[in-house]
């Protein structure tokens, strides 16, 4: 059965009372739509129904009320009949049949085409033969003509009973270190993150309000967020202190790990300042959670924010410039030719550096420091290089390449040569012609 | 009557990472295998892992870069340096002052540790992990470290390239993928620039494949 609350207005607050009444509900304007179906030994029948709906609802706000066994007749009978009315399965086309053929939701030309019949009741309507009706008004006729004989389909799209994101606890004995008050903060946060993410929304902004144990006059006292009775009585009636502590998160999270550990370190930097005797978590700001959609045989969707918490993670463990995306820039030498932003924070504040180069043949890896070589010479040529234990021997070797620079603030010189050795090996190693001394610059990798 | 084993997935169905070469997606069995640590030695190494990066940043993939070995070159790269996450461990401090915990580690625990963590947060579709090697990279990492981080990629179900040394593997058994690369030049006169060279790669181990192929790329796929 369906039982249909007319309403003053289209009020949501006030329609979501009725979750009192039936937890599944729908509204449609100021029209409230309930289904009892398996609510009957709670409600004890129609009687009892109408009376949870009156308690749910100041009585002068229920203008029609009816239940019926489908939708169009508790609507109709809610609408044009002022008192509460129950229509018995079986009975509806009887029912109809009195009511003004205005009950119908007719369309302009339908209405305009029905006229010159002389159609004024419901009953009228729902005496003509179907197939006639379907012959001469088509689809939209016979979907009108089933609702005229009390025949509807139409279920109920219900509506999700919103939850408090709002959890309060008061705790056994005041608690004057944050050890001891984690394990309630994370008691708090599980009964908080699973609503939030059956909801599928994530906490934008969370708040946790404190009551601490500590008796001020009573003209600094602030209110009390959660007013603990134990702990009013025990400071003598006086309003205990309360601290606020407030995150706003640049993503929606329904985490409770990583709130508590933010929630953590703000408590940390910020100490409540007393023994704490009550706390209320709640989340006043939530939107939806960016949600990815997996293919079975596909590609893992990747999560952007969680790249983006990753990548902080790490410039707060190593430092901002070992995240840094590094610049490309025109200069001789190779190890010159790029520069990481000073004071990059993170990837998102480095600017837009010279587009990425075309493939090279061979990719190089660059020393950080030039690694000096001993040169190894037979008969006066040069054969190879002593690496610190090995003994690099040059099978071919192209160059050199002469690079200078550095004229007007500290001068400096190279040959540049290329370097191959028996294993397949290319260095890139250079004669510092000012200090006289070989360096191995790069490898190709 | 026992219920017989599903057979496994193809591979290609199972989302692989083309590498750019052809023949060596064919030997790879369809591309880097996602969910496993592949472990690449030799010279030639960092060219393979940028040619995935490429790969991985054509395809839409996140791909990162954790340069162990601090000797990425960007400008040789021919990566998109935007869209790659790069990270590069600090060097060790010295003893006078006190470095935090996380810089008290070895360089390559701190590369692992990185790695750890960009694979943990499962957005990433690619992380290539460039070990030092040699004496600069102290004491490599205990077994059970790459069992870890092969845990963590078979998590994430991304493709985990591990570049370690120049001359020996070091994730032993835990990479279910060992090659060896080889830069191979071919001959010219003596007073003619240096000719593009070959990449020349082998496996070396393979979890439950065979092993006696080799294949000789092109340097650029």
């Amino acid at each position: 059965m369906i039982a249909c609350v007319v309403l003053p207005r289209a009020d949501a607050a006030l329609a979501r009372r009725l979750f009192a009444v039936s937890p599944l509900l729908q509204r449609e304007g100021a029209l409230v739509f309930l289904d009892d179906r398996g609510l009957e030994r709670l409600h004890g029948g129609p009687a009892g129904l109408f009376a949870a709906i009156r308690r749910a609802l100041a009585p002068e706000t229920v203008l029609g009320l009816a239940l019926a066994s489908n939708r169009f007749t508790a609507e109709v009978a809610a609408r044009f009949l002022r008192r509460p009315v129950t229509v018995r399965e079986g009975e509806e086309g009887l029912f109809l049949s009195r009511l003004p053929l205005a009950a119908l939701p007719l369309p302009a030309d339908l209405a305009r085409r029905l006229q010159p019949l002389g159609l004024e009741t419901l009953g009228d309507f729902a005496s003509l033969p179907s197939a006639g009706i379907e012959r001469r008004y088509g689809q939209a006729g016979v979907a009108l003509h089933r609702l005229a004989r009390g025949l509807d389909a139409r279920g109920l799209l219900p509506e999700r009973e919103p939850q408090e994101l709002c959890v309060e606890r008061q705790l056994d004995s005041p608690v004057d270190r944050l050890p001891l008050l984690l394990p309630a903060l994370e008691e708090a946060f599980s009964r908080l993150c699973p609503v939030l993410t059956a909801q599928g929304q994530g906490a934008t902004r969370l708040a946790l309000d404190l009551a601490l144990d500590d008796v001020l006059p009573d003209d600094e006292a602030p209110p009390s967020p959660a007013a603990p009775d134990a702990s009013a009585a025990r400071n003598g009636g006086a309003a205990p202190r309360s601290r606020r502590f407030e995150l706003s998160l640049p993503d929606p999270e329904d985490r409770a790990p990583l709130l508590l550990d933010l929630l953590r370190l703000e408590l940390e930097r910020d100490p409540p300042g007393a023994a704490v005797v009550a706390l209320r978590l709640q989340a006043p700001a939530v939107a939806p959670l960016a949600r990815h959609q997996n293919a079975l045989f596909g590609e893992v969707a990747r999560d952007a924010s969680r790249r983006t918490e990753a990548v902080a993670r790490l410039a707060t463990l190593f430092g901002p410039q070992a995240v840094a995306t590094p610049r490309l820039r025109r200069a001789h030498r190779l190890e010159e030719r790029w520069e990481l932003p000073d004071g990059a924070a993170s990837r998102a504040s480095a600017g837009p550096g010279p587009s990425s180069p075309a493939p090279p043949s061979t990719p190089l890896r660059v020393l950080p420091v030039p690694e000096e070589l001993v040169p190894l010479t037979v008969g006066g040529q040069l054969t190879g290089f002593r690496r610190g234990r090995r003994e690099l021997r040059i099978v071919r070797a192209h160059g050199p390449r002469r690079l200078t620079g550095g004229w007007w603030r500290q001068p400096w010189a190279r040959d540049e040569y290329e370097l191959l050795t028996p294993d397949g090996a290319l260095y890139r190693v250079g004669r510092d012609l000012h200090a006289q001394r070989w360096l191995l610059f790069a490898e190709a990798d | 009557m026992p219920h017989p084993l599903p057979r496994p997935l193809p591979d290609a169905l199972l989302g692989r990472l083309s590498s750019g070469w052809p023949a060596l997606d064919e030997l790879l069995g369809g591309g880097w295998p996602p969910g496993e640590l592949t472990e690449i030695v030799g010279h030639g190494r960092a060219s393979l892992g940028l040619a995935a990066v490429r790969q991985a940043q054509s395809a839409g993939q996140p791909a990162a870069w954790v340069d162990g070995s601090a000797s990425f070159c960007p400008a040789t790269a021919g990566v998109d340096l935007q869209a790659l996450t790069l990270v590069r461990p600090p060097p060790a401090l010295g003893r006078p002052e006190r470095p935090p915990r996380s810089r008290r580690r070895g360089p390559a625990a701190r590369a692992l540790l990185a790695a750890d963590l960009l694979l943990r947060s499962r957005a990433f579709g690619l992380l290539v992990l460039d070990l030092p090697g040699g004496e600069s990279g102290g004491a490599p990492p205990a077994l059970a470290a790459w069992f870890r981080l092969a845990r963590q990629a078979r998590r994430a179900q991304s493709v985990l390239l591990l570049l370690g040394d120049a001359e020996r593997a070091v994730a032993g058994s835990a990479a279910g993928l060992t090659l060896r690369a080889a830069w191979r030049h071919p001959s010219a006169a003596a007073w003619e620039p240096l000719p593009p060279p070959a990449l020349e790669v082998a496996v070396l181990r393979r979890r439950g494949g065979p092993i006696e192929r080799v294949v000789v790329l092109p340097a650029a796929p």
